[in-house]
């Protein structure tokens, strides 16, 4: 019968590559231009918000206060996937990787849990800026046209709301809730295997 | 301490740890570069609460943990540094056996286990694990039996 000390010879019996100081510093050379390109993301992603609305803002200088209002919900909308990636990088980053695999587990769960959440929050968010924005900014060009492409314009505008609310955000909300309940279905077996 | 006295001294140990718990040669290389890269990042805000070898395997146990979620959300472009790393032809049999039945065992059980063979003692296992001694002793006792039967078995 195997015992203690051959199980253990056995284990250091397995070959490990050759340590490799560079191949280290390569790693941690991407690592930091990983973080370093996501924050950018984030605060690039808010620059062109803001640079989308006042663009349009300043070359097709609207004159109807609800075209104005449909630009500035335009721009929230858009600006709204980069700060949620903000606070969730905010989060990750405060993710201690040294504390103990259940205090690991924990946290990860809570990040997970609030992730989610936000991200719903979001999605619906967004949609609704989005579809509320489009509506209130068309009404102004539509407004100079005759009533027959007032009628088209709008008709294309509600197919294409109704497009987002009922076809692709579901389908966004589908495949994350798979992904998320993927998830935990995992973390709780680990939980329960420390814990059993 | 320095960033390359730990990589020396614990390079082997992580290695065989996250080869413990993935049993894929590849895989095992990328994810201990992967800690060394924590551990540099981290270094600096090291208190020396606990030995820096609990430390260190605290990191690397949680990078295993975290390692299935990260898979599901890597992107194409992202391929791992070591995909095609070619696995020593080297190791004996029973080498293969002995990492195939961890690989078989409950993801942490492997952990507890590959922390247990790297000698570490039960209360290092406690502070890396956040079990207690007791629970620790208790489930090394298992493992160790189930390990021993189905490389037994192997052998028949």
């Amino acid at each position: 019968m195997m015992n203690d000390i051959d199980i253990k010879s056995l284990w250091k019996g397995q070959q490990a590559p050759v340590a490799d100081l560079s191949a280290i510093r390569k790693k941690i050379k991407r690592f930091r231009l990983r973080r370093i390109g996501e924050a950018y993301a984030v605060i690039m992603l808010m620059i062109l918000a803001i640079v989308f609305g006042a663009v349009i803002w300043i070359c097709w200088t609207p004159l109807l206060t609800v075209t104005k209002v449909g630009i500035t919900l335009l721009s929230i909308g858009f600006m709204l996937p980069a700060l949620s990636y903000g606070r969730l990088l905010r989060l990750y980053y405060g993710l201690k990787i040294d504390s103990t695999n259940i205090d690991y587990i924990d946290n990860l769960l809570r990040i997970k849990k609030r992730e989610y959440r936000q991200q719903h929050l979001i999605l619906n968010l967004y949609f609704f800026f989005l579809s509320i924005g489009f509506a209130l900014y068309g009404y102004e060009y539509t407004f100079f046209h005759s009533f027959y492409w007032g009628i088209i314009a709008y008709s294309i505008l509600l197919l294409w709301i109704a497009l987002n609310w009922f076809v692709f955000r579901p389908r966004i909300i589908r495949k994350r809730n798979h992904k998320f309940y993927d998830f935990m279905r995992y973390i709780e077996s680990h939980r329960e295997q420390l814990l059993e | 301490m320095s960033f390359e006295y730990l990589y020396k001294v614990y390079w082997d140990k992580v290695f065989r740890l996250c080869m413990g718990y993935f049993n894929d040669y590849s895989l095992a290389q990328d994810l201990a570069q992967d800690v060394f890269v924590r551990v540099w990042q981290y270094l600096p805000t090291f208190k020396g609460e606990s030995s820096v070898g609990t430390w260190i395997f605290r990191i690397a146990t949680n990078i295993c943990l975290r390692q299935r979620e990260r898979q599901n959300s890597i992107s194409q472009a992202e391929v791992p540094l070591n995909l095609f790393a070619k696995e020593p032809s080297d190791n004996s049999l029973q080498v293969k056996i002995l990492y195939e039945a961890i690989a078989e065992l409950p993801e942490m059980d492997r952990l507890v286990i590959s922390l247990y063979l790297e000698e570490l003692k039960q209360a290092e296992i406690a502070q890396i694990t956040g079990l207690s001694e007791a629970n620790v002793r208790v489930k090394i006792h298992r493992i160790k039996s189930t390990l021993a039967k189905k490389i037994r078995n192997n052998d028949e």
